[in-house]
């Protein structure tokens, strides 16, 4: 028998391991008492555990407390009802597994034999290649050990999932489960998954899980005013017991909200934000959680918004989006001054910038987690003018480029964008007689998709487009979703052409439906007129290619030939390749909108230099 | 004392050993809460034999190791009691010579041919759970003495907690270990 182990400090561990050898007397041994999570825990808002199981708790340690928000609950009370009124019988351990267990045993598991016996049909594989955990790790910027270890030493998260008594409407998906994992330790993180998904429902779970566990008892997410009904319905999915509070109707009654909602979630639009930009930047207490979705709408930083959001004194930064970066790297720059101000600046290299956010930017995409989802085909429409259009696409463009040459040092890239918005609208429709060669494709298109009882999306920059397409599409039913369609209108929209067999097509401007929308029933994506940015039209294809899809999506892509819109598609391709220079690793540049110097290139113009504008 | 004030009372302890070719035997020590929470945990300081040890304990040297070195010094010391302590490495089980606790084997799948100098086994969730040959248990008492914990928690993977928790004490020494070599030869 060894004696005690003589106190030793863990200096001299360090000398055994230089040494290369131990002693056979007993090892120095460290001490960890849990938990010792780093959360600041609201004491006067603490509800005691019930006592069986602060009981539990209650050896040497202090007594454990737990926090939530809409309901309290013992750890894990309902599983200990099950499992306490069973005997002491082996066979009934495996049958009382909590579901979250249940659903982790592989499915060559048998049940529990009888004791002693040994199950004969059980693989003798490595019991534990079979079942997927997923550990929460440690945020790189917690140093202490003792902190360190204390997440590592957590269960699994489909163990707290159970602990906590969640119910989901259905399974999360594996890469979901690493999003939660992801997000529950982090005070600053960029949730930048592909669109479609989930952030939202990790990121409800996860807002769920530090709510019961009493780390978040007060959150504010602020999200684009048509997603707000959204975000309600996640949350009402996702996290039932979380009282869920709109900042929405007159001044008075908002302010009123922000100085004494105590608790629960508060969901505000950006536009609601910055008008209350001074009440909530003074509300009595800092939010215990910030998130903010579509998080590109503060990548501006002189901007209003991107202002009033940083300005909000919160504890932990969640940021939202499939496109953290949408035009150049300073976007992100504007997205982590939210998220972990100083960590960038602007002009700082790729490789400096990989570094500097890999900890705090999860991003996945589809190809890489979702090799269930069903496919997306691409289909590029190339398309000649009709006789008309080409005829006023000619005179517009000639007189145009003319008009430019013209100006000389008077020339700004508002003329030349004018003049491509021109040509781009003579591509939808030939302003004098309404012939679109899109059209005709679009219906012939729309009739195989309607026989077939599927339903299809169009998307154009310009409302007027969309009416004049709501007119020729009658027979397809045609609802409507854009600018000029009233917000307490368009949930009604989509109800409507989920459930309405006599709509076949939605029509949509890409500012009002690129976003946040669940459209998964759509089997059909058309594209009538192109936008400028690949990320956004990614957006909008992907209302319909999402976590839900029944079958393939088809996305047709409208390109008239020989026009300004080939020119664009040419460079918008190139730039495609490039979005993943910051996240997948590849360097290369980092502008994936057209420049400046790219669009005065569509018409061979030239920027006038300064010497142009002070010879004139 | 009824059934459900003894699952309340109830805390679980996980042994393990991490065996480091350059360092040695790291031990760790978790104890559980019923629902898998960590409520105490303790690692050793790695321990290496010499070769005159070798020679000296032969065949007996890695049990040695395991249970009265490096596994009775982190379960001597903690503060918490616990009924069971459960260990997933077969050198650990002559620990039950020397605890009062019952010492119990976790092992995943089934090898039926590897168990024929072990005690009374049970199958707990798909996990093999052995006494040690010298324990009188009975596998109705290895089952009472789990329920609590195995309606949560599978049985192996709390270890898997302890390795990596292992490796990070170690990973956070060896850079303790280096930033004192930068400032001495600085």
């Amino acid at each position: 028998m060894t004696a005690p182990p003589p106190d030793r400090t863990s200096g001299l561990w360090s000398d055994s391991v230089r040494e290369g050898r131990g002693p056979l007397t007993a090892p120095a041994v460290r001490v960890f008492r849990f938990p010792s999570i780093d959360s600041p825990m609201v004491e006067t808002a603490a509800v005691p555990c019930l006592g069986h199981a602060a009981s539990a708790l209650s050896l040497p340690l202090p007594e454990l407390r737990t926090r939530t928000i809409g309901r309290v609950l013992a750890e894990g009370a309902d599983l200990l009802k099950g499992s306490v009124a069973q005997a002491a019988s082996v066979s009934s351990i495996d049958r009382e597994l909590p579901r979250p267990l249940r659903q982790r045993m592989p499915s060559g598991t048998p049940e529990t034999t009888a004791a002693g016996e040994m199950p004969g049909a059980l693989d003798n594989s490595p019991f534990n290649s079979l079942l997927r955990w997923t550990r929460i790790q440690p945020p790189r910027d917690v140093v202490k050990l003792e902190d360190r270890l204390a997440y590592l030493l957590q269960p699994p998260l489909e163990n707290l999932l159970a602990a906590e008594s969640l119910n989901f409407p259905f399974r999360p998906f594996p890469y979901q489960l690493d999003g939660i994992a992801y997000l529950y330790p982090r005070r600053e993180a960029v949730l930048a998954d592909e669109m479609g998904l989930g952030k939202t429902m990790q990121t409800v779970v996860a807002m769920r899980l530090l709510a019961h566990q009493g780390r978040v008892s007060r959150a504010l997410l602020v999200c684009p005013k048509p997603l707000v009904s959204n975000w309600r319905r996640e949350f009402a999915q996702w996290g039932p017991e979380l009282p869920v509070t709109a900042v929405e109707g007159s001044q008075p009654h908002r302010e009123w909200l922000w100085n004494n909602a105590s608790a629960g979630v508060l969901l505000a639009n950006y536009e609601v934000v910055v008008r209350d930009r001074r009440a909530i930047a003074s509300v009595p207490s800092p939010f215990d959680l910030l998130v903010i979705d579509e998080a590109q709408r503060i990548k501006n930083r002189g901007s209003a918004t991107h202002e009033s959001v940083c300005s909000i004194p919160r504890r932990r930064s969640w940021a939202l989006t499939g496109t953290p970066i949408e035009n150049s790297t300073d976007d992100l720059v504007g997205i982590f001054e939210f998220v972990s101000p100083g960590r960038l600046r602007p002009q700082m290299k790729t490789p400096s910038i990989r570094r500097a956010v890999s900890d705090h930017v999860l991003r996945r995409t589809k190809d890489a987690v979702l090799t269930q989802l069903p496919p997306k085909m691409f289909r590029d429409a190339e398309l000649s003018l009709t006789p008309e259009q080409w005829e006023t696409y000619q005179r517009a463009e000639d007189d145009g480029v003319i008009r430019l040459n013209g100006m000389g040092a008077e020339l700004t890239i508002q003329h030349v964008f004018e003049l491509v918005l021109r040509l781009k609208q003579i591509c939808n429709f030939d302003p004098l007689t309404d012939a679109s060669a899109k059209l005709d494709r679009l219906e012939a298109d729309l009739e195989e998709c309607a026989a077939s009882g599927r339903k299809a999306i169009v998307f154009s920059q310009w409302v007027d487009t969309i009416d004049k397409l709501r007119g020729r599409l009658a027979r397809f039913g045609p609802l409507e979703y854009h600018g000029r369609i009233p917000a307490t209108q368009r949930d009604g929209v989509i109800e409507r052409f989920r459930n309405d067999p006599r709509s076949s097509v939605l029509l949509m401007s890409y500012g009002a439906g690129s976003v946040g929308l669940n459209l998964q029933f759509a089997s059909y994506v058309f594209l009538f007129d192109r936008w400028w940015n690949p990320a956004v039209e990614d957006q909008a294809i992907n209302r319909a290619h999402r976590i839900g899809a029944a079958g393939p999506v088809t996305v047709t892509r409208f390109l008239a030939l020989g026009t300004i819109e080939e020119k664009i598609d040419r460079i918008l391709a190139e730039k495609r390749e490039l979005f993943s220079a910051i996240f997948d690793g590849s360097e290369g540049a980092s502008r994936l909108s057209l420049s400046r110097d790219e669009i005065f290139g569509l018409f061979n113009l030239r920027f006038p230099e300064p010497s142009d504008i002070a010879a004139a | 004392m009824d059934a459900e004030t003894t699952k309340a009372l109830a805390a679980f302890g996980f042994l393990t050993v991490l065996e480091c070719p350059e360092h040695g035997l790291f031990g760790g020590y978790l104890v559980l809460s019923p629902h898998g929470r960590p409520l105490e945990f303790r690692c050793s300081t790695p321990v290496v034999a010499s070769r005159a040890q070798e020679i000296l304990y032969g065949p007996t040297l890695r049990p040695y190791l395991f249970a009265d070195v490096v596994g009775q010094s982190l379960v001597a010391g903690a503060e918490l009691p616990v009924e069971v302590i459960l260990t997933d490495q077969r050198d650990m089980l002559p620990l039950a010579l020397v605890r009062p606790e019952e010492v119990l084997l976790v092992e995943a799948g089934a090898d039926p041919g590897r168990h024929s100098n072990c005690g009374t086994c049970a199958t707990i969730n798909g996990c093999r759970v052995i006494a040690a040959p010298t324990s009188t248990i009975d596998a109705d008492r290895i089952a009472r003495l789990l329920e609590p914990m195995a309606a949560h928690v599978i049985l192996i993977e709390p270890f898997e907690r302890i390795r990596a928790a292992l490796l990070e004490a170690q990973a956070s020494t060896q850079d303790a270990l280096e930033l004192g070599d930068d400032r001495a030869a600085a």
